[in-house]
This record gives structure tokens, sequence and C-alpha cells, in this order.
């Protein structure tokens, strides 16, 4: 049994309301993992729609970012999807948890790509990668890895009940 | 990757054989004939795909006084529905569909919900856990004309009314149902219909649909269909004639579908007339202006009044209700007649709303009746709902809006334009070409945003369109063919909902009509399918079988790979070969063979070094040492040779003569197939000269079953470089393998970082210049 603590957070049921949306969205992210062996780092850029992530963002708490909105995009953003993705992109070898940095963002029509680095350890035959982005939003949402490196290209699903992928070196 | 480039110099040039294919192993045959798999045509549905003789279609006309209640938000309704049955059968009982109930808590939605704990979320999503909403129909009664009970079953959101007895071919049977239900706070509950409600100044709005019990669908496809309704699948109706008076407060302005009859009673006379010049207007006219709305906002109703509206041959029908409308309309002109269209939207809406919504709706009726089949309806309406898109004939529900303070992002904008020509546009389908919903969601999903992608293009140049051109779909269809369901699924079975039944049939129709018939012949049969199936109730087989008998093209390997498939486009440039033909002039073809020699000779690395540290060699130094060898020249032209090119040219018509002379290049492409999905072949081979060439190859090149052709094809220029799909119109998921020379495309990060460090990122500007 999971003790529901509101003070330390407040869990929920990932239950999205009906879909009565007849003009249907793509639930989808596309996430791009290079992987640059020579530099020792992995180079990382995730498509997410724009509205999603904002929409997403605002319901943990955070103000109207207006992404891509020139001077009207809140000053705080960058550092807002920094932290979100940061949340929701797991990186792991053995135990040590990868840190994310955020490089930048762009707005391309209706989606928001975000480019992100991240030093690997040298010793480590495998790396975890998790992305559980826009989950908590959409029961349906997918979120798909290609993954790149000098042995060639992989293709990964993550869907809620299975968010992670592992990928051998 | 092979790339072979080198100079074959050939024999003799009758001998060159222009064979296009050879053939390498069998693979699965992806250019089978559908017939197999395609329903077996009947008198109903006939093999060409349109109506057959014996086709019929049952109807269900409605009369019904509705009374909506402001102040506990509960709308009664009283019904008469007259069902006609058209079909060959005597029908002992009738279903109709209970949408509310699936707002029950025990309903299968709310049961078959899978749910999971997530990461801590917001108070108000904790709150909704404990929400609580009476939902669902309360039936008080079904009654025969003459007030005899009749016996009925719920079976969760379906209804069986038992008949008193067999309704028979051709007869009608009326009876009675009276029904309340209380309504949904759409942004607590969320669904399709409902109301929003404005809490500082305590008024709602009603956008309401799916309010009454309906008749199902009985026809020689699925008998009755009455899949239960799960969420997803939207509506399978049949069409009929409805009558409704609707009693709402007496400030409140209502839209609905079909023609408001007792105007004269309802609105004011200054509201009369200013539809009267809306009606003759082609630029939007105010019914009820912004102040006027604005005024009846902080009032309270007097009393009721009743609206009455008539709506002919429709599927179903819906309202919106608010004292809070603005309500603007012009008229559209289209085939031999006028089209009102209108606009309902609280002032939340503007600017954006009294800007564009009624441009838009008449763009859409316009532009959709050019593809597919004239409108014919008398209305055409866009209400404002807060974030939502949902259709119903004549009249849509539509999100889309402004900041607070006015002002709205491009997105916005175009996410409101876009959804307001989606939902209008469903109009055509499935409310006029009514397929079946309930179990096709591709077949108005699909078709429709295919036609927005048209509309939005004639809307402005470049417009922002989501879905639609090939290129569109590649992040979606990239990803690991295992798990992706086909087009051909069931409504309520499909994962990822936005891309498998919107974007990828509208890519797929947008492919057939760019790429694989051309606009003429695609929007030919498009347009027939359009005319075959108005007002009837189409399914897939027809669909695919008219666009092959209107179009005349073998299409089956098209619906297989898009539709009954889950496979990707992945065409590779594996291999180029170049060959050029010998002239057979020993004065041309020995001074060739001479150069290529001594260049090769002279090309190793021994040869400078030794030219610079041997400055004698013997044969040089003592002339005694030289022989006929030491003066012989292979390459030169001998008298037989001469003598041998003569009995060439002789034997050579005038015309081979010439072409040998133009000093033709082949190139031998090798290309497979590598994601499964056959399409056309299109390349674009750029010369020397830096001239280009498109070439378009049917995708029937693979119709062996090869999963690697080869093809040569002849110019007198020399390429330079070949790209394939450089119009980027089959929705080819891998770039990388389609140059040749092959090509080493940045990735994304790498190209932002580029730009970065040279300091024109593009998102940079923007900001600065405004």
């Amino acid at each position: 049994m999971v003790r529901f603590g509101l003070l330390i957070g407040f869990w929920m049921l990932a239950w999205p309301l009906q879909a009565g949306d007849s003009m249907h969205d793509f639930h989808v992210c596309i996430m791009e993992i290079d992987h640059r062996p020579s530099e020792n780092k992995l180079e990382i850029s995730v498509k997410i729609f724009t509205d999603d992530l904002e929409n997403t963002l605002e319901a943990l708490g955070a103000p109207r970012l207006n992404i891509g909105g020139g001077k009207i995009e809140h000053p705080s953003t960058d550092s807002l999807i920094g932290l979100y993705l940061q949340h929701r992109i797991g990186l792991e070898q053995g135990t040590k948890r990868l840190p994310l940095t955020l490089v930048g963002k762009e707005v391309e029509l209706d989606a928001t790509w975000c480019y992100l680095t991240s030093d690997l350890n040298l010793d480590a035959k495998n790396l975890k990668i998790e992305n559980r982005v826009l989950f908590e939003r959409f029961e349906d949402q997918l979120n798909i890895l290609y993954f790149r490196s000098p042995n060639g290209k992989q293709s990964f699903r993550m869907v809620a009940s299975s968010p992670s992928i592992m990928v051998d070196f | 990757m092979h790339l072979t480039h080198a100079i074959f110099r050939l024999g003799i040039l009758p001998m060159i054989v222009l064979c296009g294919l050879t053939l390498q192993a069998q693979a699965p045959d992806k250019f089978r004939q559908l017939e197999e798999i395609l329903p077996t045509p009947t008198a109903y549905r006939t093999a060409s795909g349109a109506p057959g003789n014996a086709y019929y279609q049952n109807r269900a006309d409605y009369a019904m006084d509705l009374q909506l209640d402001d102040e506990k938000q509960i709308l009664r309704g009283e019904e008469t529905i007259t069902y006609h049955n058209s079909s060959p059968d005597a029908l002992t009982y009738l279903w109709l569909q209970l949408d509310q109930n699936i707002f029950e808590k025990k309903s299968d939605r709310a049961l078959t919900q899978t749910g999971r704990l997530e990461d801590r979320m917001s108070l108000d999503q904790f709150q909704d856990l404990f929400m609580e909403y009476d939902g669902g129909f309360k039936l008080e009664w079904v009654k025969d004309t003459k007030g005899k009970d009749l016996k009925y079953t719920v079976v969760k959101t379906m209804m069986r009314v038992d008949l008193p007895q067999p309704l028979l071919s051709g007869g009608n049977f009326s009876f009675k149902v009276k029904w309340w239900y209380n309504i949904n706070d759409r942004d607590k509950v969320g669904g399709r219909s409902g109301y929003e409600v404005f809490k500082e100044e305590g008024n709602y709005l009603y956008t309401m649909a799916q309010f009454f019990p309906r008749m199902c669908v009985y026809n020689d496809v699925t008998g009755w269909q009455h899949k239960q309704f799960l969420g997803a699948g939207e509506f399978t109706l049949p069409f009929g004639n409805y009558k409704v008076n609707l009693t709402v407060p007496d400030d409140h302005i209502v839209g609905a579908t079909g023609v408001l009859v007792n105007a004269d009673k309802i609105l004011s006379p200054a509201q009369r007339s200013r539809l009267e010049q809306a009606r003759k207007s082609d630029r939007p006219v105010m019914i009820v202006t912004p102040e006027e709305a604005k005024k009846a906002e902080q009032g309270k109703p007097k009393g009721n009044k009743t609206w009455t509206f008539q709506a002919d041959n429709v599927r179903d029908f819906a309202f919106a209700s608010s004292r809070k409308f603005i309500w603007d309309a012009m008229n559209q002109r289209v085939g031999n007649h006028d089209v009102l269209c209108m606009s309902f939207y609280p002032k939340e809406g503007n600017p954006l709303w009294e800007q564009y919504s009624t441009r838009v709706v008449a763009h859409t009726i316009k532009t959709y009746s050019k593809f597919t089949v004239d409108y014919s309806y008398p209305v055409a309406i866009s209400v404002h709902s807060k974030d939502i898109g949902m259709e119903y004939p004549m009249i849509c529900f539509n999100g889309g809006r402004p900041e607070p303070d006015g002002t709205y992002s491009d997105r916005t904008k175009y996410g409101m334009i876009s959804v307001i020509i989606h939902e209008v546009g469903h109009n055509f389908f499935p409310m006029i070409i009514n397929s079946d919903e309930r179990q096709w969601t591709w077949m108005d999903e699909g078709l429709n945003t295919f036609v927005q992608y048209l509309a939005e293009q004639e809307w402005d140049r470049n417009y922002p369109s989501r879905r639609g051109p090939a290129y569109k779909i590649v992040d979606y269809m990239k990803g690991d063919k295992a798990t992706m369901s086909p087009i051909m699924t069931n409504s309520e079975s499909i994962r990822q909902f936005g891309n498998n039944a919107y974007g990828k049939p509208a890519t797929a129709l947008n492919i057939l009509r760019e790429t694989v018939l051309g606009r003429e012949l695609f929007d030919y049969a498009f347009k027939e399918y359009c005319r075959r199936w108005a007002f009837k109730h189409p399914n897939p087989a027809d669909l695919f079988r008219t666009m092959e008998d209107a179009s005349g093209v073998d299409l089956d390997w098209f619906w297989r790979g898009w539709f009954y498939g889950a496979n990707r486009v992945d065409i590779s440039i594996d291999k180029v070969r170049w060959f050029q033909p010998s002239s057979m002039d020993p004065e041309k073809e020995k001074a060739i063979a001479k150069e290529k020699m001594l260049n090769q000779r002279d090309s190793h690395i021994g040869v400078p070094r030794n030219n610079t540290e041997i400055p004698q060699t013997v044969v040089e130094a003592d002339p005694g040492m030289n022989d006929f060898y030491n003066r012989y020249d292979p390459f030169a032209v001998t008298p037989a040779d001469k003598t041998v090119y003569e009995m060439f040219k002789a034997s050579l018509s005038p015309e081979a003569a010439k072409e040998l002379d133009k000093g033709w290049n082949f190139y031998e492409l090798t290309l497979s197939d590598l994601g499964g999905l056959p399409m056309p072949v299109i390349l674009e081979f750029t010369f020397t000269d830096g001239s280009k060439q498109v070439e378009r190859i049917p995708a029937e090149i693979w119709r062996y079953g090869d999963s690697t052709v080869t093809k040569i094809f002849k110019f007198e220029k020399q390429v330079l470089s070949i790209a394939l799909d450089p119009f980027l119109e089959t929705a080819d998921v891998d770039f990388a393998n389609n140059h040749w020379p092959a090509k080493v495309e940045p990735t994304r990060f790498q190209l932002y970082q580029d730009r970065n460090e040279r300091g024109d990122n593009p998102m940079r500007q923007n900001q600065n210049n405004r």
C-alpha cells in the first residue's frame, strides 16, 4: 500500500480526462541521442509539442511561459524546462545517474527542440535511458528514442508502462 | 553503402540491353491484390465501390422539447422518434445510444481506464480524485404514441427498446422517451459537450451534444451498430429530420443545428434586420454586438424563451446557449444556394474570434465543396468553447482563446484557424459522407485532416499546417515498426490516435494526390467517392474501390502498405555504376586506351622518384640496347583497325550512327526498399554542368517483391550527384541513404551548436527584433 503524503507532494492517478478532442493531438515526444565516444559525451535533442510542454509546466506550478514568444517569453523559461527535463529524462550508468545540462532550445513551428549534453562514465559498458516526458499529462504519450553511435542506429519506444531501455556500448 | 565509380568501356553498342530490372530474393507479395481482404461485393455495395442497386438506409426523425435549467445545470427532454425501416428485414427491437452513460461511475470507460500513480502533481488534480459528479442519463420512461409503456433494457451506453410487433420492411414506428441528466463541467469532467462556468460573473456557457437518446444505425455491414461507447470511437448515426423546441433563460442567445423558424418571436426587430443584412453580406455582420453581450452578462433573466429549430436530412443535433454570446454572420454562396455562416462567442474569444471565426467558416465550406460535394445545409456555425474542438451537423465547438489581456501567440491564432477549418470540415466527413466513426476513426478524421490541409494552404500561403506534407509524418513512422498499428484498426483500440487516425491517413492521401496519382486523377476520383456516398454510409472498401475504379490505377499495393500494414518508407541508393559505350573508332578508342595506360603507369609513386633519382637508364645510355619493341606502339592505329571500323560503320543504321556520336553516359543504380512500404522512386540527377533532371518511376518497380532492384539511366551529360526523394514527397524516413555520392548530414544538435557559435540563432534574432 502506498501512503499518500499531502505534505510531501500530491500523488495523483494519471487519469486523463475523456478524449473529447476531435482534432486529436500527437502525443509524441522525439528524443535523439548521439553517442560521441571520442569526446566521451552524449548529445541529446528532445522535441516536445510546445503547448503540451507549457501546459504541463503550468500544471506543475510554473507561470505562463509563452515559449518562443520573444519578449513575452518568461525569463525563467530555460531554467524551468531544464529542471523539468532533468526530472523526466534519466541517464544511468550502473548506479550513477548522469547529470544533464540544457545547452539551449529553439522553437520550430508548434514544437520546441531542447538540446542537452551529458558526460559519460568511461568504464561503464551500458547506459539506461529513461524518458518520462509528458507521461503525467497523456495516458497514451509515446516517447520515441533514436540512439546513434558509431556502431549504428537504434530506435526505441517508451510508454508509461515501460519508460526505460538499456543500450550497450 | 557500396559505391562503384568506374568507367567500363563496353564492346559493341547494339549489345547493350536496357533491362531495367534484375530479380533478387523473393519477399512478401506487397502487390498482391486486395480482393481476398475486402468484403465480398453485394447488391448493397458494388465491386466498383458505389452503392449497389439494393442499397438502403433507415431513417430516424426526431421531435424534441428541451428545457435547459441554468440554475442547476440540468437538461430535461422529451423526444418522439419516428424510425423508418427501409431494410429488407423485419426488426423485433430497436437500439438506441445513451452516450451520457459514459459518465456513470460504473461505466466501462471508467472501469477499463488504466491508471498509474505518478509523481507529485497539483492540488487541483488531487482534488479531482474525490470529485463527485452524478452523470449519465436518468430515463423516466419509454412509451408508444398512445402513452403505453414500452419495455426497454439499458446495456451500459446502449438501450434496447422491444417492439410490440415486428417492424416490417417499409414500415415505421414512433415512440417517446423522457429523460434528464446533470450537465458536466467540462473543465473538471471533460467531455465533448458540457458547460464552462465563468466564476467571477457567475455565467454559464453551454455547448450541448449527445444529450438525447439517439438511434443506432442498422445496415448491411454491421446489422445494428451498437458497439459500446468507450470514449474514443465517436458516433454512428442515421439521417433524419429534426424539429426541436429549446426552452432557455430569456436572456440567452442560442445557436443550433438547423434553421431558427421562430425568429419573429425570439429576436428583436433590430436583430432580425441585422440578420437580413448578414444574409446579403460577404463580410461578417454583428447580430448581437459585444456591447449588447456585455450588458446581458451583467443582467438576470426574467423568464424563459423557446427557440424552435428545424433541420432536415441531418444525422444529429447539437446546440450552444449562453447570455454571454456575441453573434455574427455572413453569406457564402456554394453552388446554387446561399449558406449563412455564423459564429457565437463570449468576449473572452476576442479579438481573435470577431476577426477570424466566421470568415474561416465561409472559407472552409467553399474550399471543401470544391474538393468534395457542395455544402447543402442552410447554415454553418462555429461556437467558441474553451479548449476543445468537436463537430456536429452545421455546428461545431472550437477552442482558441487569447490571453486575458487580449494578446495571443501565433500558435493560438493558427491553432484556432486550424481547429475551425477541421471541425467545420467535419460537416463533410462524417456528417454528409457518413462513415461509421465507431468502427473507423480514420475514415472521417483522416479524410477530414487531408482536406483540412488543402483548405489551410488556400487560407494563407505557407500556412503552418501540422499535418499533410509527407515529411511531417516521418518522426512518427521512423519508429520501430513492430509496435505500430495499421490505420485499419478499430477506433477504440488505436494507440497514438493523433498519428494513426489523423496524421497517417491524411499524409497517405496527400501522397496519393501529389505523387502516385497526380492531382487531376486524384481529385476526380476523390470527388467521385464523395458524390457516391454523400448522405449515405460508406465503408473503407467503398473508398478503396472507388479510388481505383474512378482513377483507373491499381492502388491495392498502396492500401495494403499504408492502410493495412505498419511498414515505413525507406528506399536507399546502394550503388551507382557508370558506363560509356565504345565508339569503335580506332582513332578515338586507341587514344583513350593509351591515355588510360599512361595515366596508370605514371601515377605510381615510384615514377617521379625514379625520374629524379635515376639520372640515366641503361637503354637511355646505350642506343644499342633498342630493338623493334622499343619503337613499337601498340596503340597506333593500323590499316587493319581502320578496315574493321569501316565495316562496323557500314553495318550501322544512320540513326544508330547518330546516337553513337553523342557519347552517351549510362548509369546503373542499385536501389533497396529497406522500410518494406513500396513507393515510387523519385530521382534527381545533377549534371556536371549544374543542370538537373528528375526521373519519376512508379512503385510498380517493386512489384516482383524484390527488396533490391537495379535500373539503368542514360544521359548525354555526365552525372555529378543523385538525390532520392528530393521533394520530400514519399515520407522516406532515412535521408542518410538517399544520396550519391553519400552525404553525411549533421545532426540537429550539431546544427544548433554551429548556429549558436556563429551567433545567428533565429530565435535570438527574433527576440531582438521585437
